[in-house]
């Protein structure tokens, strides 16, 4: 029977793993950025998360995913190129995204 | 630090295969269930009770991140990855995903070479990096997959125009994986129609000719393989579809009725080969219209993208390009009666209106929009233009879709029955784009040898 020498079929790797980032002890004085993919009700959702970390950390700041625009309708590019300068002129710590579906 | 909220257990494992990928230290809450299944009561609980704990932990917990799934080759081009009989390769393959779950042709660097012989560009050029593999798109890895594919090697440019229009950013490929499970269709213009013997007429999508077959396989496979679309984690499609053949289109009939080929309406030369792609979420039903009337077939052509198009596409922004596929009896109808492609593309969107009642009503149906959302308010604020609130009358007639939507005209199937068929696209994703197949130079003497 024939034997066949073979190659993979796959691209090479062009990305690099990104370094591990560290996390905060606690949420309380930190400012929470909200991303939004627009989609399943993100405006009651982002609220009751809110409401829900409100209650066990009353100190933390939102910035609301409309201040970063919706990252899947037509200007998705922008808005996702915008990002870095927002989060960082929202001084945001941490960020949500949602709803991924 | 971040955390992503994910929708159950698939999306859950989509968002970390992706991000292990892109090498992101990415984390996810799970919403338990399916989340549009549940009214905000029950979206309430759940947030409370299940999804604000992980969001706490994933933000405050200094977990190690998972380990990066390893979707790309390490291994260089020509590295032999094994040896063995047919079967034994393809059970090798399978076994890695590396199949569509059909026999492949083993790819050897013998096979792969006579692939590369139909192109002037080096193996070693990078056609683009691809998501949500971040693997790089390369000439040999186009060469690879189509061997596999069953392609005969001088379907190489063509190969490489398809590659590279998947490797552009305005096709969205990245978002391949979503959960409409879209497939390509892939449009052939061009006098390589005819030298590489790619069928536009009767049954032209049926599995059977080589040519349409084999390619649109190609696109399949290589979608696996390079960009690493995978169901069960980064191809999240609810059902899924086969890979289309490749839609030839009939340049002559074109011709006959003074209607431009879909490459030339797209801006390039008639004698210049053409690769025009898009998703198709669906086709319609492959529908009768009858009489000599051009009014008839307009009316249930119109008819047909009414019930293919559905009102939330156009609420949420969506801007899209559909196709039309018609048979040169009805284009000879059209043709004859004064329209042209573009003439049918703007009828259509003028006429393929319903009322605004069936609008709103259809829009909120599907969990597309926050409660409350009118057509009024989408007005207001700018996400609809005004046409689609010039009153408050509820049965006034509203379009379905935006103004900038494209239509692909394309003649195509039996010259002698009059059926068409519409192909949804979706959005910015698989959006049309176009592509000039590079040939090398020494062309005609390849195909002759």
């Amino acid at each position: 029977m024939p034997e066949y020498k073979v190659v993979n079929p796959l691209g090479r790797r062009a990305g690099q793993r990104k370094g591990h980032v560290r996390h905060a002890r606690t949420l309380d004085g930190l400012t929470i950025g909200e991303l939004s993919n627009n989609k399943f009700d993100p405006e009651f959702t982002f609220q009751e998360i809110e409401k829900a970390l409100l209650k066990r950390y009353p100190t933390i700041r939102f910035v609301s995913h409309r201040e970063f625009g919706d990252t899947y309708g037509s200007r998705e590019t922008d808005v996702i190129e915008s990002l870095p300068e927002k989060l960082a002129r929202f001084e945001c710590d941490a960020v949500i995204s949602g709803n991924a579906g | 630090m971040s955390v992503t909220i994910a929708i159950g257990e698939g999306f859950t494992r989509s968002v970390k295969a992706i991000g292990a990928q892109a090498g992101l230290d990415l984390k996810v809450a799970t919403y338990p269930g399916v989340i549009s299944t549940h009214e905000r009561e029950t979206v309430a609980r759940n947030i409370e009770n299940v999804l604000v704990e992980q969001i706490v932990r994933h933000l405050t917990s200094d977990e190690a991140p998972e380990q990066a799934i390893a979707q790309g080759s390490s291994s260089a081009d020509r590295d032999i990855v094994f040896a063995g009989t047919f079967e034994a390769v393809n059970q090798h393959f399978y076994d890695r995903g590396w199949t569509d779950g059909l026999p492949v042709v083993p790819p050897t660097v013998e096979k792969i070479e006579a692939f590369l012989r139909f192109t002037d560009r080096s193996p070693d050029e990078v056609l683009g990096v691809m998501h949500p593999s971040l693997a790089q798109a390369t000439i040999w890895n186009v060469a690879v997959n189509g061997v596999m594919a069953g392609c005969r090697p001088e379907y190489m440019p063509i190969l490489v125009a398809i590659a590279e229009v998947m490797a552009d950013p305005r096709y969205g490929l990245k978002h391949g994986g979503s959960t409409p499970g879209w497939e390509a269709m892939i449009i052939l213009n061009g006098p390589i129609r005819d030298q590489l013997r790619f069928d536009c007429k009767q049954g032209l999508q049926r599995p059977g000719n080589q040519a349409n077959t084999s390619v649109g396989r190609f696109y399949r496979l290589f979608a696996r393989n390079v960009p690493r679309f995978l169901p069960g984690s980064t191809d999240m499609a609810t059902f899924g579809q086969m890979f289309r053949g490749v839609v030839a289109e009939n340049e002559e009939a074109c011709a006959e009725f003074g209607w431009a080929p879909l490459h030339v309406a797209r801006g390039y030369e008639p004698d210049d080969n053409v690769v025009t792609i898009t998703s198709a979420r669906t086709g319609s039903d492959p529908f009768t219209t009858a009489g000599e009337s051009p009014e008839r077939h307009l009316e249930m052509i119109v008819d047909w993208a009414r019930r293919m198009i559905e009102p939330y596409q156009s609420s949420r922004g969506y801007v899209e390009s559909h196709v039309l596929v018609l048979t040169p009896v009805i284009v000879s109808l059209l043709a004859r009666a004064g329209y042209s492609k573009a003439d049918l593309a703007e009828h259509i969107k003028k006429h393929a209106t319903v009322t605004a009642r069936y609008y709103e009503w259809h829009m909120m149906l599907g969990d597309h929009h926050t409660p409350g959302t009118t057509l009024a308010g989408l007005v207001e604020q700018g996400s609809l233009p005004r046409e689609w609130h010039l009153s408050d009358d509820p049965d006034r007639l509203v379009p379905l879709m935006l103004p900038q939507t494209d239509w692909l005209i394309v003649v195509a199937g039996d010259p002698l029955r009059n059926r068409s068929c519409i192909y949804r696209q979706n959005f910015k994703q698989g959006y049309a784009t176009s592509k000039k197949i590079q040939l090398p130079k020494k062309w005609g003497a390849l195909l002759s040898s």
